[in-house]
């Protein structure tokens, strides 16, 4: 892939190099630099929507920041063209943080609304309020950059906007391909799991709305300069649209889908241009119909066509790498890792924690049983911060948990899983895992994005850590593959898997055997004696009783929202309010569990 | 003190078209999670359908200017039926073109798909009637009403009349009837209605053709005060999404105070600074959606774990 | 003949396979269970039957006919009842809104009153809550709720999924004295319960579904006493 990508990209380079010996016509030389320019805005708005999963129909407002900030800078401070470029980039970015507020606080519609209206104050406020921004009248005599003193022509318009696009791209991929891409695609596929492995979901949301701000308002200022004038026509509702139809029609989530979509829908706006008529109808039926035709965009359909090899599983990358599982700390003395009391939680009548109080301590296996509809999951959920308690405390290592979010309590060292999986199910088994480990690959933003050695070799390290776990776990042959097409069995193994990379002290599994076949619960025993040989304390909801008998030291049990017993599983076993709760009171079960005791 | 009942006259007007169409978005949301983004469009054929219809019955050709004296009351309601019935029609091909593929699928395409089919309407009623504008009489005539001083358009009285029924109607038949309950158990939970018995797909239909009957409605309702044009709504569209968004899309009853209250605050900011009025709206939206996420009415959403 | 007769039945969501062939029937009278632990299968083959999902093969037969795949409300007007998995009472209209939405398909207006009163009598929790909007019933009335709503369509087959889910002991009893109550009214009842032992006590035949697989198979008594069963699911 490397190779191929390094030799396209050669290839582009050479191809504009070539450009003067084309007899090519302004008119073509403009139709390129509108394709660099949709390239640019939509490359960004690509990490927000495709990766970030956030879309936004407000983009012309941060196209408009970079252009208004180039033209202002020029026209009215006679500031230098670069340097109101890199000002355009800078108070888009700034631009970013502020549609983002509001915005990480709402999804859906909502979200729908506030970039909406995020656009139209921008547009009404450019079109409004002549004094700075000369409405439709616009501004004139923007400057345009120029080296060793000769103004741009049209051609050094398309090399200019040709090396930006090129070095866009190469950020946004050595971007993407890192810790960066994953945790956005995590935020959009899964957020309860990726808060769990301990990324803030605000704050990469806010990060992707940045991202996409800085490249939205360069193609902006980059546009007001080539024209040398810019006024408040150019920015319009449907322009948001026409950015967002770049992306979803080129491929969003794809790292080439804004090239294939700002190169289909520039030329094709061009060709139709002809007929304008035309042209909206094709607009609009390309919005309707290229949905269902191609639900991946064109990058989508391109790649289903020509499927690369598939990376195979070398079991020399793992042994690169230290498996969490290695880990041999000493025994943990017993000490309470956790203690939660009083802890409470209702919804409308139904109050499936009802001030429960109970300590976990370090080292051991711990089970919580219970029938369904217990409260089991309902308390798990409060101790990882998923659900905010009503009262009550949990303090782990002497921190109070309570009221915490959940990507803090993870940070903390909490890991867990989830009863109905939440795998990041399009991405392979080793980028689940290496999303486990997020908190650990210490690449940075910048060193990321700009593809820094220190980043990859973070990065690198993560990757063997992380083969090094799967192969332990018997996924090594596997890594390669989405974790949706696993077998069932191994998804829920998977899942383990990820929670461990992120090195827990805690490790909290729902219904970790749910609709596992006797084998797979058997082998699920063993690596949960590994697990907690590794020195990872485990708590751990279950059915099955020979599991939860075979591998705890400490059972608790809750009913009806109440802990009604806890202690050795011996003891819990001949509890007769356990086997009354759990095997149902009635007459003929009461002689049942006595026939069987 | 004039100006401002005046003000208030004419924003209850609008607040009540907004509250019409921002009822409409409630109906389908409620029922699929989706509705029509392209709804602006749709007020297009509403107006424009029925003002043809009028000129024809007049003997003119379809693209004219009425005169007063050829819209009465009831050819005014006449037409009006007609162009909502066309438009409900509309609806239904909404819903199999660009809904039924997408809806429960996740993500938001459906968005896109609506707005793709709004672009194809609005372009097809480009090609029949022209981008120019037809100026419309009012049913009541256009002779200012003075009341307590105040100068009062009879059509924002018409307005305001037809569409404050139209929604006290549509929440008695939403909390009385059969459909009505059919349709919030739909809402509530498609499964567990599907297992009373309830045929989803059907009140889902239905509920796009309310929507879509209650835009056409709009159209022909606000005719008179903005002119029948290709272009009139995506502008009206907009605000009432807004009127649904901060009133809460899971409320009907939300739906329609977001639309008064959207309304009303459009005509008073007028008033001191008819260029601020779109800027102070939206930036209200912000700010309420940031303080209540779901609307003023609307309920949390929740996600299961 | 069978009421319900199942042939081969798999069900998949996405690349997992949740049910692997099952094949079962049901006499028209007959309570009968099917047990076995989380994630079995258990409440895709009631959603199977009551067509929420649509089976990738095999074949479901009710009262001779054929009903593979079709849809929802076109089961409960042929007869099948269903009281799903979660409840799914509808929390925002009135326990009694509830009731004559459970008798949506049904067109028989003052039959339709006597029934809501005649639950009521069965169910006087329901009948004190009648105006009460249903989300705010505890679990037990919802439970008792979303089985008189299945009712309310006169069901020739109830599907009865997971009745004691979250309640307390002392409610559970209760629902299974309904339950025994149902069956001598001539109810059938195809009913899935994590309660093994009370739910094989009070059925006729059961059946043991683990992996989306039938395992055993007997009269609820056969099973009791078997010593599979006993150790899986019945903690001894």
């Amino acid at each position: 892939m490397g190779l191929v990508h390094g030799l396209c990209l050669a290839l582009l380079a050479a191809a504009l190099a070539l450009l003067p010996t084309l007899p090519l016509n302004d008119f073509h030389l403009q139709i390129l630099f509108t394709i660099g320019v949709n390239y640019l805005a939509a490359a960004g708005l690509n990490v927000l929507v495709g990766y970030a999963g956030q879309k936004s129909l407000g983009h012309a407002g941060l196209f408009a920041v970079g252009a208004y900030t180039a033209a202002i800078a020029s026209v009215e401070w006679g500031l230098s063209p670069w340097l109101s470029l890199l000002l355009a980039c800078g108070l888009g970015a700034v631009f970013g943080l502020v549609i983002a507020l509001p915005s990480v606080r709402v999804s859906g519609p909502s979200l729908a609304m506030v970039t909406i209206g995020f656009g139209i104050v921008v547009e009404k406020i450019v079109t409004e309020w002549t004094d700075i921004f000369k409405g439709q009248a616009g501004l004139y005599g923007i400057s345009a950059p120029s080296i060793a003193g000769r103004a741009f022509t049209n051609l050094h318009w398309v090399w200019f906007i040709g090396v930006l696009c090129i070095l866009t791209h190469l950020m946004l991929r050595s971007l993407l391909r890192g810790r960066y891409g994953r945790a956005f695609l995590a935020v959009q596929m899964a957020e309860p799991a990726a808060q769990s492995v301990g990324i803030s979901v605000s704050r990469y949301k806010t990060l992707a709305f940045v991202v996409s701000a800085v490249t939205c308002a360069l193609a902006g200022a980059v546009v007001a300069q080539q024209n040398q004038y810019f006024n408040s026509d150019f920015i319009t509702f449907n322009l948001s649209i026409f950015f967002l139809v770049v992306v979803i029609f080129g491929g969003s989530g794809s790292i080439y889908g804004p090239l294939l979509g700002s190169v289909v829908l520039t030329l094709l706006d061009a060709w139709l241009a002809r007929w304008p008529a035309l042209q909206h109808f094709s607009y609009g039926a390309l919005l309707l119909f290229s949905l269902y035709l191609m639900p991946n965009g064109l990058a989508g359909a391109l790649s289903s066509l020509f499927r690369g090899r598939p990376t195979l599983f070398d079991p020399s990358q793992a042994d690169a790498g230290v498996s969490v599982l290695a880990a041999r700390p000493p025994a943990g003395d017993g000490n309470a890792l956790l203690v939660v009391s009083d802890l409470h939680k209702a919804y409308g009548g139904i109050v499936p924690v009802n001030r429960v109080g109970f300590t976990v301590s370090e080292g051991k296996v711990h089970a919580l049983i219970g029938p369904n509809g217990a409260g089991k999951t309902t308390l798990l959920n409060l101790l990882s911060g998923h659900v905010a308690p009503d009262g009550g405390s949990i303090r782990f290592l002497g921190q109070e948990l309570a009221g915490q979010p959940a990507h803090r309590v993870a940070s903390l060292g909490i890991a867990r899983t989830f009863q109905n999986l939440k795998l990041f199910g399009d991405l392979s088994a080793l980028d689940n895992v290496l999303l486990g480990a997020h908190r650990h690959v210490g690449a940075s933003f910048p060193a990321a994005l700009l593809g820094l050695p220190a980043g990859r070799r973070a990065e690198a390290r993560a990757r063997a850590d992380a083969l090094a776990l799967l192969a332990d776990l018997g996924l090594g042959e596997r890594a390669f593959e989405p974790a949706r097409s696993l077998p069932y069995g191994l998804q829920r193994r998977l899942e383990i898997a990820r929670a461990l990379a992120s090195r827990p002290k805690l490790l909290l599994l729902d219904e970790p055997a749910a609709g596992l076949n006797p084998q797979e619960t058997h082998e699920l025993g063993d690596v949960i004696k590994r697990i907690q040989a590794a020195g990872v304390t485990v708590l751990l909801i279950e059915h099955h009783m020979d599991l939860v008998m075979g591998i705890s030291q400490h059972v608790l049990v809750l009913d009806y929202g109440a802990l009604i017993a806890e202690g050795a599983p011996d003891a819990i076993r001949k509890n007769p309010r356990v086997v009354a709760a759990y095997l149902g009171a009635d007459d003929d079960a009461a002689t049942v569990a006595e026939s069987v005791a | 003190m004039t100006a401002i009942l005046q003000a208030l006259a004419s924003g209850l007007a609008l607040g009540a078209i907004y509250g019409l169409i921002a009822l409409g978005f409630n109906i389908t949301y409620a029922t699929t999670k989706t509705f029509n983004f392209g709804q602006g469009a749709f007020l297009v054929p509403g107006s424009l359908v029925g003002i043809s219809l009028l000129l024809l019955a007049a003997g003119k050709p379809h693209w004219g200017n009425l005169a007063p004296s050829e819209m009465t009351l009831l050819s005014y309601a006449l037409a009006t039926l007609a162009s909502v019935a066309i438009v409900g029609a509309i609806g239904v091909v909404l819903y199999y073109c660009a809904i039924k593929p997408f809806v429960g699928a996740g993500g938001l395409n459906w968005v896109l798909s609506t707005i793709g089919f709004g672009i194809i309407l609005q372009n097809a009623a480009l090609a029949v009637w022209g981008p120019a504008s037809i100026a419309v009489p009012s049913p009541l005539g256009n002779e200012v009403w003075r009341i307590a001083g105040a100068g009062i358009r009879p059509q924002e009285v018409l307005i305001a009349v037809v569409a404050i029924s139209v929604m006290v109607g549509l929440d008695l038949v939403l909390r009385k009837t059969r459909f009505g309950k059919a349709l919030r158990a739909v809402a509530f939970n498609p499964q567990a209605a599907a297992i009373v018995g309830i045929n989803v797909e059907k009140i889902v239909i239905i509920a796009f053709v309310i929507s879509s009957s209650l835009a056409g409605l709009a159209g022909m309702l606000i005719a008179p005060i903005t002119t029948a044009s290709v272009f009139i709504g995506l502008g009206v569209a907009l605000k009432a999404f807004s009127a649904a968004i901060v009133g809460g899309l899971t409320s009907p009853r939300g739906c329609m105070l977001g639309g008064f209250l959207l309304g009303i605050i459009e005509a008073l900011v007028g008033l001191w600074r008819a260029e601020m009025r779109e800027i102070t709206i939206f930036l209200l939206i912000i700010i309420v959606l940031v303080l209540r996420p779901g609307g003023l009415m609307g309920a949390r959403s929740v996600e299961k774990i | 003949m069978s009421m319900l007769r199942i042939d081969n039945l798999c069900v998949r969501y996405g690349a997992i396979e949740a049910l692997k062939g099952i094949s079962l029937h049901v006499a028209a009278g007959e309570i009968v269970t099917l047990i076995g632990g989380n994630g079995a299968g258990k409440s895709t083959l009631m959603r199977a039957i009551a067509g929420l999902v649509k089976p990738a093969s095999g074949a479901i037969a009710f009262e001779g006919r054929p009903i593979t795949g079709i849809r929802p409300h076109h089961c409960v007007r042929l007869g099948i009842g269903h009281s799903p998995e979660g409840r799914l009472v509808f929390g925002d209209q009135s326990v009694r809104d509830n009731l004559m939405l459970g008798a949506y398909a049904r067109d028989d207006a003052d039959a339709i009153a006597a029934d809501i009163d005649k639950y009521f009598a069965v169910f006087p929790r329901l009948a004190e809550r009648q105006d009460q909007q249903a989300g705010t019933l505890s679990g037990g009335e919802q439970q008792m709720l979303a089985i008189a709503r299945a009712l309310m369509s006169r069901p020739k087959l109830l599907l009865l999924d997971e009745p004691s889910l979250g309640l307390a002991p002392l409610i559970v009893r209760e629902v299974f004295a309904v339950i025994r109550r149902l069956r001598e009214e001539g109810v059938t009842i195809l009913l899935v319960e994590q309660m093994a032992n009370l739910a094989l006590a009070v059925a006729d035949r059961a059946y043991v579904i683990e992996t989306g697989r039938i395992t055993l198979e007997g009269s609820g008594a056969e099973l009791l006493r078997d010593e599979r069963v006993r150790s899986a699911y019945l903690g001894a």
